[in-house]
């Protein structure tokens, strides 16, 4: 019984353990848009994000995005989104490169709309998908956004 | 009569005049080239020289030669005065072979020859206990000094005083700096900077040649200032506690220390491009980088890779194989001072494992992001700098590896971005009057002095000017930027178009767009970059294009990335192997850059699979650049480069 207990454990930590995403059921493409702008939301691109955890993303590889260290300095200034489900997808539609462009929009605080797009490349299986989980930013969202949740608290 | 008056008139009028000009002219303050022919036919030219200060110079006359047509020969004048100095130079190596040796050399002349050899002999007894007192003493010193800096450091932050453990450990690596070099460095760094002795010397130039080894051996022996200004930086303190607290781990641990193992040499490059035909598949199916591979050349690596296990890095002395190749090796060996900097690829673990750059990376930077914004300003961006040298820079030797270099130590090269255009991260490239293109790496003056910096795009103009190559045709000081590249404005650059027999070659320029701006380096190219040997064609009905992104291996990559960008801990150039930067850079997230590479392998694998050729150009992705090479006119130059600091490193670059 013992055994078995341990056995149990073993399994359980071995599918959840996200050193690695050969396992993880990815989703459709629609759903999977859906989950990408959660990470973007939750500030992927704010080097402040208090959200961008591993374990609230368990099919994708996440973290704040590094600079590379390029020649210039992104200069963005985020805008701050608020509700449950900031924003609202309009189409998902594949490139001929095998990636979805995700064009969708989301309101302000300020009542103003903003239109934006997306293109993620999914990894359904191999290696890429064991590494990087079931998709990639390829082009991400030209205005920085992140929820007023993930924000650290002053 | 009446003619006699008004031609003295004239005549006093014009003595007045000439007067008065001879008074204005030359005076410091005024304006010396107001009126050139007037002070030229007035005044002898040496005392006109003598009055010539550039400190009077307005702005506008900083060029006197441009405008006043006397005062160049006037200042050759006074040249061989400057030259007069340069026998000092010539004449000091004899004294600093045995500066004790001359007091007594007439006294000996009387002895016999046994009486001579034992007095040498003693002579040479008493000297080397004299230096060893003195170096004793010294290191004494430094001790006390050091300790009681710590004590005070220490009292400040309200902390118990610990052993002196890692104090004593800090004391024998300064002393060690401090000992060398014991005496040519001084010497050949002056032999260096001093003009060569002129053809004539004037005047009493000759006339003082024994006087001057006296000066030139006192002056010698004279221990070089230590640069310590950072061991003020409350950062670097917090960096010797974690080092302490780091190093007592691992002495606990039970296979402490570590053997060091031999490491082996990659035999030469065209055996090993020979040897390196299969793809280097890992041996366990969706394996990322683990397990024993096939492919010879990352068995090499393998080797190297575990003998050079405590440095952090793998060894690969491959040597370039291509123009652009060399003039990365140029730049990464001239920059760090080192000829081993080019062989060293930096490991995936090196900011992430052990202290080495620990304290420098994104992994332990209080704001998470390692990027340029995550530094409140420049001063939290020194301080870390700071907290990580010395000893966190791998390619940088301990210390100056001969006479001719630069300690690097003083001002570590640091990867930065030129925020408000003064210049920082750009190398200054600059042609002369003889048409000679001049590369200057140490932009140190401006980072007042601390560090010599390189941004991502610095690298490359760097690599390209230190290997003869125009960014544009005829245009040597061009200097590119991520945007240019991208642009196309560096038209000696043309775009690479991936066909089913080859895809990236050594010295092919990526250039990345998005929220990942950046620019870097391939090098060290294997011959299945990709590993596309490995991938079968795609089965009828299905996508290629998802075919390959399910087949690619990262594993399977056999390409060097050289640049200067975040991996690795900030350092100002370095080198990663594709595997190891793609699946660690900023650890490795599904964004950016990292991507980015990989849609350029999905490109190159759809190109073979599909026998189409594929232009290595995403509009919002990457793009791949390959120098044209004198198949463009104005591309290449006939002269090489000279690059400020290659005399350090002339044999490896």
């Amino acid at each position: 019984m013992k055994n078995l207990i341990v056995a149990a454990a073993v399994v359980f930590f071995a599918n959840t353990s996200f050193a690695d995403f050969a396992e993880v059921k990815c989703l459709s493409p629609k759903e999977t848009a859906e989950e990408l702008l959660n990470i973007e939301a939750s500030g992927r691109q704010h080097p402040d994000s208090t959200c961008m955890e591993q374990k609230n993303f368990p099919r994708y590889r996440v973290g704040v995005h590094m600079s590379p260290g390029g020649d210039s300095v992104d200069s963005r200034k985020p805008v701050i989104l608020t509700g449950k489900q900031p924003y609202k997808i309009e189409s998902v539609t594949k490139t001929e490169d095998a990636t979805y462009k995700v064009k969708f929009e989301y309101k302000l605080s300020n009542g103003s709309m903003i239109k934006d797009e997306l293109e993620f490349a999914p990894y359904q299986s191999g290696e890429l998908k064991k590494h990087f989980g079931c998709a990639g930013i390829v082009v991400p969202p030209r205005t920085l956004a992140i929820h007023a949740d993930c924000l650290p608290k002053r | 009569m009446k003619v006699a008056i008004p031609t003295a008139l004239i005549f006093a009028i014009l003595l007045i005049t000439a007067i008065a000009s001879a008074q204005f002219v030359p005076q410091q303050g005024s304006n010396p080239y107001s009126n050139p022919y007037s002070a030229s036919q007035i005044l002898p030219v040496p005392a006109y020289n003598s009055s010539y200060n550039p400190m009077y110079m307005p702005n506008s006359m900083s060029n006197p030669y441009a405008t006043n047509p006397f005062a160049q020969p006037s200042y050759n004048f006074n040249l061989p005065q400057y030259n007069y100095t340069l026998p000092a130079y010539d004449y000091s190596p004899p004294s600093y072979s045995n500066p004790y040796s001359s007091p007594y050399d007439d006294s000996s002349s009387s002895l016999s020859a046994e009486d001579q050899e034992e007095k040498r002999e003693r002579d040479e007894e008493r000297k080397e206990e004299r230096e060893e007192r003195q170096e004793e003493k010294r290191r004494e010193r430094e001790e006390r000094k050091r300790e009681e800096r710590l004590e005070r450091d220490r009292a400040r932050r309200g902390e118990k005083p610990s052993s002196n453990e890692g104090a004593e450990e800090q004391s024998g690596e300064k002393s060690e700096v401090n000992n060398w070099p014991p005496v040519p460095k001084s010497s050949a760094r002056a032999a260096e900077v001093a003009p060569p002795a002129p053809a004539k010397s004037v005047g009493a130039a000759e006339s003082k040649p024994t006087a001057a080894p006296r000066v030139a051996a006192v002056a010698a022996p004279a221990p070089a200032k230590v640069d310590s200004w950072w061991e003020r930086d409350p950062a670097y303190q917090q960096y010797l506690k974690d080092k302490k607290n780091y190093e007592t781990a691992q002495r606990a641990k039970p296979d402490w220390p570590p053997k060091p193992k031999p490491v082996t040499t990659i035999p030469a490059p065209q055996k090993q491009i020979e040897s390196s035909t299969g793809l280097l598949a890992a041996s366990a199916e969706g394996c990322v980088d683990c397990g024993p591979k096939k492919g010879p050349l990352t068995q090499q690596i393998e080797q190297l890779q575990e003998a050079a296990d405590t440095r952090q890095v793998f060894i690969m002395t491959r040597p370039p194989d291509s123009k652009l190749s060399e003039g990365v090796r140029t730049v990464i060996n001239t920059i760090y001072q080192n000829c081993e900097a080019y062989s060293t690829i930096i490991r995936p673990d090196y900011c992430q494992e052990g202290f080495i750059g620990k304290s420098f990376c994104a992994k332990s930077h209080p704001r998470a992001a390692g990027d340029l914004t995550a530094f409140k300003n420049e001063q939290e961006f020194f301080s870390y700098a700071t907290a990580s040298q010395p000893g966190s820079n791998v390619m940088t030797p301990e210390r100056p590896q001969g006479p001719q270099c630069r300690d690097m130590n003083k001002t570590p090269p640091v990867f930065r971005v030129d925020t408000d255009g003064k210049g920082v991260g750009r190398p200054k490239i600059t042609k002369s009057a003889n048409g000679k293109v001049n590369l200057n790496l140490f932009n140190e003056e401006k980072t007042g002095g601390k560090f010599v910096t390189l941004d991502c795009s610095g690298f490359v103009s760097a690599a390209l000017s230190a290997a003869g190559l125009n960014a544009a045709p005829n245009s040597p000081t061009l200097q590119v930027t991520t945007a240019t590249l991208r642009s196309g404005a560096a038209s000696c650059l043309g775009t690479v178009t991936f066909n089913p027999s080859e895809s990236i070659k050594s010295g092919d320029v990526a250039v990345f767009s998005g929220e990942s701006q950046h620019s870097m380096i391939f090098d060290k190219v294997g011959a299945d970059p990709f590993g596309l040997k490995n991938i079968p064609p795609a089965p009828a009905g299905t996508s290629v294009q998802e075919h390959c992104l399910a087949k690619l291996k990262l594993s399977d990559f056999d390409f060097v990335i050289a640049q200067s960008g975040l991996y690795g801990g900030r350092i100002a150039a370095s080198q990663a192997r594709a595997v190891d930067y793609i699946t660690n850079f900023g650890k490795g997230y599904m964004d950016g850059i990292n991507l980015q590479i990989v849609q350029m392998a999905q490109d190159a694998c759809v190109s073979k699979l599909t026998g189409v050729t594929k232009k290595a150009d995403r509009p919002s992705g990457a793009k791949l650049l390959r120098h044209k090479g004198s198949s463009a006119p104005g591309c290449v130059r006939s002269t090489p480069t000279e690059v400020v600091g290659r005399p350090c490193v002339g044999s490896c670059t």
